[in-house]
């Protein structure tokens, strides 16, 4: 017996051992490439190398080579009013020749392991800044927050379009993983089943739209009258906080248990929360001008008006009703 | 998983099958099903591990100049379900146990997969390698999904320096029957229950869009694009007539919008875009009452509407047959449709113009967009009505609309890196809207018959369904509508960040949003005139701060914390404090291995008074120390907190598997007064203050009078949890095995007993199992097995809790070249 009980103290030591080790040889590793990035970056007064050319990499980097040539940034070895200054694999790795010199010497060239985000960044958008698609990046929340561009792509080794390493939406619920658990929910934009896609409604590369970075339609409304055309308006007959909140202030936009998206399961409640019977004419502190509340519905919730979608059916805005009972 | 549009909804194997005696059961049918497609399966892998050895990728095909890839997928897809909700219709054959069957509104409403054959997946790549093409250097096409209610189909192309261009077309066939949604929920003893949403659809969904860019590589260049929207197909909806009568739409919305756009490089890093937008919207819905199901003494069909609460003496008299004229004198007064058209065919033209600036250098750079949109709406409203409404005989409503939007806007966003370390960020946005709009309407009632018409029997005014109607109109009623919405938003957010090295950096910042709402109403009939005007401003202010950090490249994170506050509301779920935390964090110890674990949480709050501190009105002014009338008489309080784990492992080729779990906490909380007699699971606490004088908004229109106010309670709890295997036991054979599910449970105040809590406690599971079998070069065959099994806990209401179980096998054929 108390063999058996040293046998299994010494298992778990070992297996803990064994956890120290990989996360020392795992930090250890990561000392390495920072020290690369260190000595990569040109010493203050030493001379910048000569580009080379791109064909020059491709004599001992042959495949990746020819992953750059299917790539779209193959435009860079070509020279054009926006690729002005490129030199192909030198634009984001930097003048080779050091490198060639060096026998290949890591060291001597720019590489995207173990530098900082911002490095990367700043790499990318050299050529990308200049564009509507990316010209908020840094003011976006990706970038606030620590993402690089290689989180998400590859110019490499891309598994999809746009140079991605992985298809969306599961490169976006690597990270996202709340969402992930929203669209699976029963009632949800079809975005796992191919049809809508994250970026349809997000500009992942940031926005002027701050708050999750949304998109907006070409005339600047919420972009979610890209699709839902029919609820834009204008309508003789508002529903007022349609316009003014927008939709996030009834639904959910990625997915709910709720039908219809809504934020609550009965339709009577959502309503209740707003047009409530009761008298507010000045709690908003502007005495100068009272803001009666939305009238509230003397109908008995316990029977015939426990719906009140049943009448109301227009509740995004009306053209032939003041209270929405037809389009 | 790609989802379809609705295909054949009759499988070969239950039409082969059902002459079978034996096969009348549908679960041996099922079984037969899968041992049929489990035999089918094994001999194309014996088929397959006798055929030809080499089985790798296809290599690039060559076509001329260019290099070729692509594959199709061709499938078929066998779908059974069943279930435990509705008495099953003669004859159907896939009855569970107890006798019922599944809700296949409910299944089509979430999922729609159905039998039939599917062309899956195609894609067809054509590269130039020396980007000397013809007309295209590069062309892609991909599509999936034809036969399923989802389909899309994505094209690319482009020519080097000359031009760039991408089209997507997506199809979503949207069917919408959840019952609980606008139903009446007729009591026991109602003539009949409503089983189905008296809102429910059928629409087809088709989005296309196209953009060109032309010379993207020049100083100047040039970008057209199209988009199409057309939405079509038969919905439900009501009117609310005194009843609420079932009317069938046909609905019919297209948008057009037509983009052309220039780019101006001038220097390197500057550039210039001016945009003009052109967007026609088209709206031809129209209604009809279909639902005329009651046959009059005269013959006539009349629709008396879905909702059958009391009084009991018309339940009776409509279950008498023939009706008696007792029965006519009890229903010539009320309200009921004997036909109804109505069509409103709406016009709007949207155009708008952009200018937008991008530009940088090493210290700055600056984005920038001004636009300007003013749109035109015209319609014109026909409605024609038959039968009785509130006291009145056949009627018509017709008049013309016009509305405009005008939007001018303005974003500036502006980064300065003051040192490699440090920057400064300012965004700023501006917006005003104003919305006029006017309808012109004129009802009309047309008289009875003058004379030579009996009174039918039973009618004891002209105001009965039984006179036909006469061919003269009485005087038309006028009524201007004129109403007026506009809205001035401006916020600025002002943020400093500070890396202090490659591995930690902290940001922070301050935002100040401001907007102001008018609102104005304007009817006037003959010389009655009811003007409303409102105007709410409100100013809020909200700090942030955060962080990120990278150690090493194996582990990431970050965190958020914004907390504001507004000295104003507009609604009572308009947040007067508002708090948002987030946490992330990825752990990547290998290269195969990955965890994320994160929390995030969002808390809204409105304290606000409900009362009036003036004391010009009934209620008495606010009064802190006074419970009843004090703070906190709206209390709005809502929260979405969430805290999640994931863990991906790959540690080969041939071995993977994925975890992910998500648990919600969602509540949403106010006072709220409300009428209610006969009240709900949930008493309210007191009578709602200051209802009590006749003409203030509930007072002299309450019915039954009574009034209650309560703090209604909204909670939602959701589980959600998923785990994949892959397993290649062989380069040749890969399996793929999974299980999801979404387990939702919940609370919330209830009106009506006969309110169920719906899909507020469900839950949904999702396991599959796929099977991939490369047979020979280029040719690979698969097999699927989706399970969709949805089922909600709560017995309430008048029908059986929702529930469907649905086996859905694919088999498919792939060609890659």
């Amino acid at each position: 017996m108390h063999v058996l009980r040293s046998l299994k103290r010494l298992q778990i030591g070992l297996a803990m051992m064994a956890l120290v080790l990989l996360f020392s040889v795992g930090a250890a590793a990561d000392q390495k490439p920072q020290d690369q990035a260190k000595a990569a970056q040109p010493a203050a007064g030493e001379a910048a190398g000569q580009y080379v050319g791109s064909q020059t990499c491709q004599g001992c980097h042959d495949p990746v080579y020819k992953s750059f040539q299917d790539s779209p940034h193959w435009i860079t070895t070509q020279e054009t009013k926006v690729t002005k200054g490129a030199h192909g694999c030198e634009s984001c790795h930097g003048p080779g020749s050091a490198h060639v010199e060096g026998g290949g010497d890591k060291t001597k060239i720019f590489t995207f392991k173990g530098v900082g985000t911002k490095e990367i960044n700043q790499r990318c958008l050299t050529c990308h800044q200049n564009s509507q698609e990316h010209g908020n990046w840094s003011r976006g929340m990706h970038s606030t927050n620590g993402v690089s561009c290689i989180d998400c792509h590859s110019p490499h080794h891309a598994a999809t379009s746009h140079l991605l390493v992985e298809k969306t939406p599961q490169l976006c619920y690597r990270c996202h993983t709340q969402v992930k658990a929203e669209f699976a929910r029963p009632f949800h934009h079809r975005v796992n089943e191919g049809l809508v896609q994250c970026t349809d409604c997000h500009n992942v590369h940031g926005a002027y739209q701050l708050a999750h970075s949304l998109r907006t339609t070409p005339e600047q409304s919420l972009v979610c009258y890209k699709c839902h055309t029919d609820k834009q308006g204008p309508f003789v007959f508002e529903h007022e906080p349609v316009k003014t909140t927008g939709c996030t202030a009834c639904h959910t936009p990625h997915g709910s248990v709720n039908v219809r998206l809504l934020k609550v399961s009965q339709v009577n409640l959502l309503c209740l929360q707003c047009h409530t019977t009761s008298f507010t004419p000045t709690a908003k502190g502007n005495l100068a001008n009272p803001v009666p509340a939305p009238l509230g519905p003397a109908h008995n919730q316990a029977q015939k008006y426990q719906a009140c979608t049943l009448c109301h059916v227009a509740i995004h805005g009306s053209n032939g009703s003041n209270v929405f009972f037809k389009p | 998983m790609h989802n379809e549009p609705v295909g054949n909804r009759f499988s070969t194997c239950r039409r082969s099958l059902r002459r079978l005696p034996v096969m009348r059961e549908w679960h041996m049918r099922l079984k037969v099903c899968v041992s049929v497609a489990a035999l089918l399966l094994m001999s194309v892998v014996l088929l397959g591990s006798v055929a030809a050895q080499t089985t790798g990728d296809a290599a690039p095909e060559k076509l001329g100049n260019y290099l070729a890839t692509g594959d199709f997928e061709v499938g078929y897809r066998f779908n059974a379900e069943s279930g435990d909700q509705v008495p099953c219709a003669f004859g159907t054959i896939n009855r569970s146990s107890a006798g019922l069957c599944p809700n296949e509104s409910m299944y089509d409403t979430l999922v729609n997969l159905h039998t039939g054959g599917r062309l899956l997946d195609q894609t067809l790549s054509l590269r130039a390698p020396d980007h000397n093409g013809g007309i295209f250097d590069d062309l892609s096409i991909s599509s999936f999904g034809w036969g399923d209610p989802n389909a899309v189909a994505r094209v690319r192309a482009s020519k080097h320096k000359l031009y760039d261009f991408n089209a997507t077309y997506r199809q979503d066939r949207n069917f919408f029957d959840y019952d609980l949604l606008a139903n009446p929920l007729n009591p026991a003893g109602s003539p009949f229950t409503v089983g189905y949403s008296p809102h429910t659809m059928d629409l087809a969904h088709r989005m296309s869009d196209f953009n060109l860019t032309v010379l993207p590589e020049s100083a100047i260049s040039f970008r057209l694009g199209y988009s199409r929207n057309r939405t079509e197909g038969p919905a439900f909806s009501t009117l609310h007539e005194g009843e609420e009568s079932l009317l069938l739409n046909d609905v019919s919305t297209t948008t057009d919008n037509y983009r052309f756009g220039v780019d101006y490089r001038p220097l390197k890093h500057t550039k210039i875009s001016f945009d003009e937008i052109l967007q026609w919207y088209r709206g031809d819905t129209t209604a009809s009452d279909q639902n005329l199901y009651f046959t009059l003494p005269n013959g006539t069909m009349t629709d008396l509407g879905i909702d059958f609460t009391p009084p009991s003496t018309m339940i009776t008299c409509m279950q008498t047959v023939p009706v008696t004229a007792s029965c006519i004198k009890t229903l010539n007064g009320s309200s009921q449709t004997t036909s109804y058209a109505r069509s409103n065919r709406v016009r709007t033209h949207t155009p708008t113009e952009q200018l937008s600036l991008e530009s940088y250098n090493k210290k700055w750079d600056v984005t920038g967009r001004a636009s300007y949109s003013g749109n035109d709406m015209a319609a014109n409203y026909n409605e024609f009505f038959t039968g009785v409404t509130r006291g009145a005989l056949d009627q018509l409503l017709m008049g013309p609309q016009n509305g405009k939007w005008i939007q001018d806007s303005a974003d500036l966003g502006v980064t300065y890196h003051v040192t490699d370390k440090f920057s400064v960020k300012d965004t700023f946005h501006i917006m005003n809207w104003r919305s006029p709009a006017f309808f012109n309407s004129d009802s009309v009632n047309f008289n009875p018959p003058a004379s030579g018409v009996a009174t039918p029997a039973g009618c004891s005014s002209t105001a009965c369904v039984l006179f036909p109607i006469g061919s003269t109109l009485q005087a038309a009623t006028a009524t201007m509508y004129s109403n007026f919405l506009q809205q001035n938003s401006k916020w600025n957010l002002l943020q400093a960040d500070y890396d202090f090295s490659r591995m930690f950096g902290v940001h922070a910042g301050y935002r100040y949003d401001h907007a102001a709402v008018v609102n104005a109403t304007d009817s006037l009939t003959g010389v009655t005139s009811t003007v409303t005007n409102a105007q709410t401003i409100i100013s809020t202010d909200t700090g942030l701060v955060g962080f990120w950090l990278r150690p090493n490249s194996k582990l990431r994170a970050n965190a958020d914390l914004n907390i504001g506050t507004a000295d104003n509301w507009e609604y009572r779920t308009d947040p007067r404090r508002t708090m948002e935390y987030k946490g992330r964090l990825i752990y990547t110890p290998t290269r195969w291995a990955t965890l994320t674990a994160l929390g995030n949480a969002q808390e809204q709050r409105n304290r606000g008074n409900d009362c009036d501190p003036t004391g010009a009105f009934v209620k008495a002014p606010c009064n802190s120390t006074n419970p009843v009338l004090g703070t906190g008489e709206v209390d709005y309080n809502a929260h979405n907190r969430n805290v999640g784990f994931g863990a991906t492992f790959m540690p080969n080729e041939k071995f993977g598997f994925d975890l992910a779990y998500n648990y919600s906490n969602i509540a949403s909380n106010s006072f709220i007064c409300y009428d209610i007699t006969a009240p709900g699971a949930v008493p309210p606490t007191a009578n709602c203050v200051g209802n009590t004088v006749a003409g203030v908004n509930g007072g002299a229109n309450v019915v039954g009078g009574n009034l209650y106010e309560t703090y209604e309670i909204y909670s939602n709890r959701v589980h959600y949890a998923d785990a994949t295997v892959l397993w290649k036991p062989i380069p040749r054979v890969s399996a793929n095995m999974g299980y999801s599910i979404v387990s939702s449970q919940g609370n919330t105040t209830t009106f009506n007993p006969l309110q169920p809590l719906g899909s507020l406690a469900s839950n949904f599971h999702r396991p599959i199992f796929a099977l991939e079998v490369k047979m020979a070069k280029n040719w690979a065959a698969k097999a699927g097995w989706n399970y969709y099994g949805y089922n909600e806990k709560d017995v309430a209401g008048p029908t059986l809790p929702r529930d469907f179980h649905d086996n859905m096998t694919t088999l498919s054929l792939k060609y890659a070249f």
